[in-house]
């Protein structure tokens, strides 16, 4: 420093500004306390739920969140915002965790578990009766088929953390209805099913104006048919039907020779695609499904799910149309499969069409009366909308002050050792 | 879609391959009658292979006595387990002939007991109608043979299907002549075969 009055001008500039941020800290302080919002403890705010009720504590409110609320908490604070108090909410790592649950489309019995969710994580599932079964996340979600669940099924992770789904009571399994022409694949995917536990009515056309009836078909709707599966261009005629049936909530299964076909080009998940591989009858014996000839059904249309691939090539997709679901194939002659397999391939054909089934089944589930929350991160999304920090979940007014204190304990120290320096008390 | 290939069993004892005419005869039948993709030729499949179960309806005809093998017997067991069906018909036109007993003892210990099929089974009105049971053959009309005529054909069902079918009354030799001859048939007698094929391929 240059003289000593220099020094004592830069003293007083520090103290002046040591001083501005006290007075700064402070007043920010008084505004941070009057009544335009509160920051609640994660741990303590759900208590004081009942308070809030009967004396609003602000104009505004913001929960800070560790954890998931239960619903009834949420609920509350639903109940807050429409009575007049803007409610917000701020918490980082919550977890995501959804489920769904339904009974299987197949006369097997079973209940389909969904679970999404952070990857890699393990779910214990368990119903009222006890342990059900383990699912591991992958990198999209996971699914879990248990052999029967009662009530309520809830998916916990280790954290302790818990989503509940109803199963609810599917309604009772109708028929399924086959076409196609009369061949030893349209038999033995009828047999298949009907080995399974299906009643299956098949119009199996022989000539061009003779078609054989298997039980009783009838007309194509969802109160008389679980699904409808089309192996090839004899059931063009009834598109306009399957279409509609389809959009109303049916099933229906594109075998590779119906893929192809103009007339359910609308319903396609994927596809048309094109054969990779020869039909007809290969010298080898066809001994797994990966042998069979095939439809590589790419492209996959939007919001459509690729199920199986098999060398590489899409041969099973599926997707929604309207309120229904449809599940285009690409592995064809699949009663090759069953004849010509190991001892286990008949057995596993027959898995296969009534795993195919039950992916597209029209199964009513009456909605169960049991409180659940399969997906409480997004409930809590839909409820209180976004967070409005969810980054950190930290106040950045709060962050400004420290960094304000420092200053003010920079500039009264640097004040303090530099009239220490020069002597001066 | 993979065509219809009529099969005949090659089986180790016997005349397996005593009707040679009658895979042509029953092909162009389907052919001409219906619309339905078939092999222009047949095959000889040997009832003891792995090749058998690549055929779900096999045709087995004969005159001398029918042995089968281990191998035989085990093929069959599967093909019928799996949902295929067995086609057997007594080249002999008999009631009690070598062939008769021994194929039906046969087929009783790897199939199960036959039993007389009733006429008006569904395979009676699978594509053809035959309001009175399976048609007669000439052999039965004229009395050649064992001068009956079987009113029934037999089978063992499984699961409500015909798994096999036996026949006594010889469309082997019924149907054993070259499809250009029946041009000269006022009715085609093969007309039977096609509800076979239907049947085998429907139910």
């Amino acid at each position: 420093m240059r003289s000593p009055a220099d020094r004592r001008i830069l003293e007083l500039l520090l103290r002046a500004a040591g001083l501005a941020g006290l007075v700064w800290l402070i007043a920010g302080s008084f505004m941070s306390h009057r009544p335009a919002g509160r920051v609640s403890l994660a741990t303590r705010w759900p208590m004081s739920l009942p308070e809030w009720s009967l004396n609003p504590p602000a104009d505004s409110l913001t929960v800070r969140l560790a954890a998931i609320p239960e619903r009834p908490a949420l609920d509350w604070l639903v109940a807050l915002r429409r009575a007049g108090t803007h409610v917000t909410w701020s918490g980082a790592g919550l977890t995501a965790l959804a489920i769904e649950v339904e009974p299987r489309g197949d006369p097997a019995g079973g209940v389909l578990v969904r679970a999404g969710g952070v990857p890699d994580r393990t779910l214990a599932l368990r119903d009222r009766l006890g342990a059900l079964d383990s699912l591991r996340l992958g990198r999209v979600g996971g699914t879990a088929i248990v052999p029967a669940a009662e009530g309520v099924v809830a998916a916990t992770i280790r954290t302790g953390e818990s989503v509940t789904a109803a199963v609810g009571a599917g309604d009772t399994l109708r028929r399924i209805l086959v076409l196609g022409t009369a061949g030893w694949e349209s038999k033995f995917v009828v047999a298949a099913l009907s080995e399974r536990g299906w009643m299956v009515d098949a119009r199996l056309a022989v000539a061009p104006r003779l078609t054989v009836l298997a039980g009783t078909p009838t007309t194509i709707d969802t109160s008389v048919y679980t699904a409808v599966i089309a192996l090839d261009s004899t059931a063009a005629p009834q598109a306009d039907a399957i279409t509609r049936y389809v959009h109303s909530g049916g099933g229906l299964i594109l075998a590779p020779d119906a893929v192809g076909l103009r007339a359910f080009r609308s319903l396609l998940p994927a596809g048309p695609g094109r054969a990779v591989a020869p039909s007809g009858l290969p010298v080898e014996r066809v001994t797994s499904r990966a042998e069979l000839p095939i439809r590589d059904l790419a492209p996959l249309q939007p919001n459509a799910v690729a199920l199986e691939r098999v060398n590489g090539h899409l041969v099973a997709a599926a997707g929604r149309a309207g309120s229904g679901r449809v599940l285009a194939l690409g592995l064809g002659e699949t009663w090759r499969w069953r004849m010509e397999g190991d001892e286990s391939a008949m057995a596993a054909h027959r898995s296969w069409w009534a795993a195919n089934v039950a992916a597209v089944a029209y199964v009513p589930v009456p909605r169960g009366k049991e409180a659940t929350d399969p997906a409480p991160l997004a409930s809590l999304y839909q409820s209180l909308g976004s967070p409005v920090n969810a980054g950190s979940g930290a106040n950045p007014g709060n962050s400004l002050s420290w960094v304000v204190l420092l200053g003010v304990m920079a500039s009264l120290l640097g004040e303090w050792a530099s009239r220490r320096l020069r002597g001066t008390a | 879609m993979s065509e219809f290939v009529f099969a005949t069993a090659q089986y180790e004892s016997g005349d397996w391959d005593s009707a040679p005419l009658l895979p042509a005869n029953i092909i162009d039948s389907v052919a001409r009658y219906t619309g339905l993709a078939v092999a222009p030729t047949g095959i000889i499949v040997s009832l003891g292979s792995q090749d058998l179960l690549r055929y779900p309806l096999v045709f087995l005809t004969g005159h001398l006595p029918v042995r089968f093998s281990q191998e035989e017997s085990r093929m069959l067991r599967e093909l019928i387990a799996r949902g295929g069906m067995l086609f057997v018909d007594d080249h002999n036109h008999d009631v009690d002939g070598v062939f008769h007993r021994t194929a039906v003892e046969e087929i009783t210990r790897v199939a199960g007991p036959l039993r007389d099929l009733p006429n008006d089974h569904p395979l009676y009105s699978a594509y053809f109608h035959f309001t009175d049971g399976p048609p007669t053959t000439s052999h039965e009309l004229n009395g050649w043979g064992d001068n009956l005529v079987h009113k029934h054909l037999q089978a063992v069902d499984r699961d409500g299907r015909i798994a096999v079918l036996y026949s006594s009354k010889d469309y082997s030799s019924e149907w054993n002549y070259h499809p250009e001859t029946k041009r000269f048939n006022s009715v085609d007698n093969t007309r039977f075969a096609v509800n076979l094929v239907v049947y085998a391929l429907t139910r």
